[in-house]
């Protein structure tokens, strides 16, 4: 970097780094600006000052030599370089008062340069020369500071970002950075307090700033270090959780949040599989489309959507929650760090506002299990969501119509724990997907299923092959479709597409009939037996 | 308005040759010179030609450079207020008249012949055969570096 000029774009890109001096500049600017600073905040600052130290470099000027701006105040013997004068050089040899009735109070300095004494005004708030970006002193520059923040500024922040995860003397709270050692410090009776203010407000969610209000914190600290302060606390502390979206820091204490959000539920929890992409079929990647299963490997969309419908598995559907896909990660609050963000869903039919969380390390939304069952919804029901008109609300809309009774396969459990289907008239008062929908004939007897298969030894041979076999029985061709034996499966274990498809594609006792369709060969299944 | 004049003997001005108002040939009649500035001023500020304060000294800042320059409150209310107004400098301004307003809106900032043209929109050559003989026009006269 320091032999590269900072205004040229090769200097901003992949390569970019962050040296010694940038870091002194950044604990400066801290320091200067007593407040906690998010990345992109120090990057504005940071790529400017890069291009001042360009011209400096390029102006040939000395350590001692000061750039001249209006807006300055200069003593005597100060030497200046004045840009608006092809970098014309003097020496400051002394200061008055000005005398300008329409400019107010400012200073007038003499300097003495080539051609002899000129005077400047100092100390002058407003002219045109205040507002001329250093960087340009030299007259080359290729790119400004806006070019440059505008076209990497974000690259620019997150190597920032990096660099201070690095560095022990800064901390970050909820994207913002501030060094270690001016953190106002706060004492365990403070974080009791704040304990208890959570405690009487259900758990929070509420912001740093109302539990501020009832800690008795020293006078005259700065309000935004102080909260910065107490916010490093409550991180550090095991009580306290940082709900809040991007941008928000909401506290809510962990010990009062929902158990499906503490710990993820168990339905929920998928163990990777190993298996070799490269034996998938060609056509995975549209079934892979089709179900968006949250462990799937399907890339974010590259456009925001609207709305996004999803259809309801088995798994979500018991415990409440939904998927948290990449399609639908886009509607949901997002966080810098916080793994839990709570939101507010809104029933799009009756307005009806409730409690969401966004658990993002194991990529679920919780809160919805009332809101199931209101809706009387079955696993392979659609739901739509949509974000509200508030900030981190999100609209929940269930597909719901007029019940009818109709032929749904459902789940039960045999006296060995075995999945078995069959299909059973029942009333459906929503839309689903039908390859997909299921009803489960008790609760109870599947958690005896879930139990057998997570003590089998080759469970997901035996999954597959079982539950395959049932679900052949219901129809004449006695043909599966890919996305109904994911569903059924994910009854009792949680598995996304990828490694049941390569299950389907490894054992030759299956076999695709087109159109994401299988069938069981039984005289293979006996050969490899 | 400081810088010295030398005598124009043995000097050819050129289209490049920069003028300015040298207020020393005004100083010798100054009732002379407070008329002919009060022709420039708005008529919003021509009353102060004539009144006590015309001559309190102003330090006027230049937009460009930041330098400091000290001008009475006549030409500090030319510079700053009566040079922006519309119709200070039009094609109906006399050539002499034209160039001495450049020169008050700039606070007697050196110009050259060329540049003079481009300001008030007349030929540089005429403006060098008005300016650049040996009669002196208004005080306006080549400046010798």
């Amino acid at each position: 970097m320091t032999e590269r000029q900072a205004s040229a774009p090769s200097a901003w890109g992949e390569s970019f780094t962050i040296t010694p001096s940038d870091l002194e500049f950044i604990n400066n600017l801290l320091l200067e600006e007593g407040v906690p600073l998010a990345c992109e905040a120090m990057a504005q600052a940071l790529v400017p000052e890069r291009l001042r130290q360009e011209a400096r470099r390029r102006a040939n000027l000395t350590v001692s030599q000061k750039i001249y701006q209006p807006k300055n105040r200069y003593q005597v013997n100060d030497d200046l370089v004045f840009p608006a004068m092809g970098l014309a050089r003097g020496k400051v040899v002394g200061v008055r008062p000005g005398h300008n009735p329409d400019l107010g109070a400012f200073e007038v300095i003499l300097v003495r340069m080539d051609g002899g004494n000129r005077e400047f005004a100092a100390n002058l708030a407003v002219h045109h020369l205040n507002d001329v970006p250093l960087e340009t002193i030299s007259g080359t520059e290729e790119l400004s500071a806006e070019e440059i923040l505008s076209r990497w500024g974000s690259g620019v922040a997150q190597t920032i970002e990096r660099e201070l995860e690095q560095q022990e003397e800064f901390l970050r709270i909820a994207g913002r950075w501030f060094p270690r050692s001016l953190v106002v410090p706060i004492s365990p009776g403070h974080l009791n307090l704040a304990e208890a203010v959570l405690d009487v407000g259900g758990g929070g969610p509420l912001p740093t700033q109302a539990l501020l209000e009832h800690l008795d914190l020293p006078v005259g600290i700065n309000p935004r270090l102080a909260s910065f302060s107490l916010e490093y606390a409550l991180q550090e502390d095991e009580r306290f959780d940082e709900v809040g979206p991007s941008g928000v820091v909401m506290w809510f204490l962990k010990r009062l949040e929902p158990e499906g959000v503490r710990t993820p539920p168990a339905l929920l929890n998928y163990h990777p599989i190993p298996y070799a992409p490269a034996q998938l079929p060609e056509w995975f990647q549209e079934l892979e489309r089709e179900i968006e299963d949250e462990w799937g490997s399907v890339p974010p969309p590259e456009q925001d959507e609207k709305e996004v419908t999803l259809t309801l598995t088995f798994p979500h559907w018991k415990v409440g929650t939904l998927p948290l896909t990449p399609r639908l990660a886009r509607l949901f609050p997002t966080a810098y760090q916080a793994p839990r963000v709570r939101f507010e869903f809104q029933d799009a039919q009756t307005g009806r506002a409730f409690p969401g969380w966004v658990v993002r390390p194991h990529r679920y939304v919780f809160g919805l299990a009332d809101w199931i069952g209101e809706k009387g919804l079955l696993p392979g029901a659609y739901v739509r969501v949509r974000q509200g008109q508030e900030s981190g609300q999100v609209i929940l809309e269930a597909a719901t119509r007029r019940p009818t009774r109709e032929w749904i396969r459902t789940a039960s459990v045999d006296g060995e724990g075995r999945l078995k289907f069959t299909m059973q008239k029942l009333s459906v008062g929503f839309e689903y997907d039908e390859l997909m929908v299921l009803a489960v004939a008790s609760l109870a007897d599947v958690d005896r299923a879930v139990a057998r298969y997570a003590h089998e030894k080759d469970w997901l041979l035996r999954l597959v092959v079982e539950v395959f076999r049932e679900l052949a029985k219901l129809n004449p061709q006695s043909t599966v479709h890919s996305r109904t034996l994911y569903s059924a499966v994910n009854v009792v274990r949680r598995l996304p597409p990828g490694p049941l498809m390569a299950e389907l594609a490894s054992r030759p006792y299956f076999d695709h009939v087109g159109d994401l369709y299988y069938r069981f060969d039984e005289s293979r299944w006996v050969e490899a037996r | 308005m400081n810088a010295p004049v030398r005598p124009l003997r043995l000097f050819r001005p050129t289209l490049d040759t920069r003028l300015h108002i040298d207020y020393d040939w005004w100083g010798r009649n100054d009732r002379e010179w407070r008329v002919y500035l009060s022709s420039h001023l708005c008529p919003e500020h021509r009353a102060i030609v004539d009144t006590e304060a015309a001559d309190e000294q102003i330090d006027w800042v230049q937009a460009d450079t930041g330098e400091v320059r000290p001008v009475d409150r006549v030409q500090h209310a030319l510079i700053t207020h009566c040079s922006q107004q519309p119709g200070y400098i039009t094609p109906q301004t006399a050539l002499v008249d034209a160039v001495f307003r450049v020169f008050l809106a700039n606070g007697n900032t050196p110009m050259t012949i060329r540049e003079l043209a481009e300001r008030t929109g007349r030929p540089a050559e005429t403006i060098l055969r008005t300016l650049g003989g040996t009669r002196v026009y208004k005080g306006l006269r080549p400046l010798l570096d």
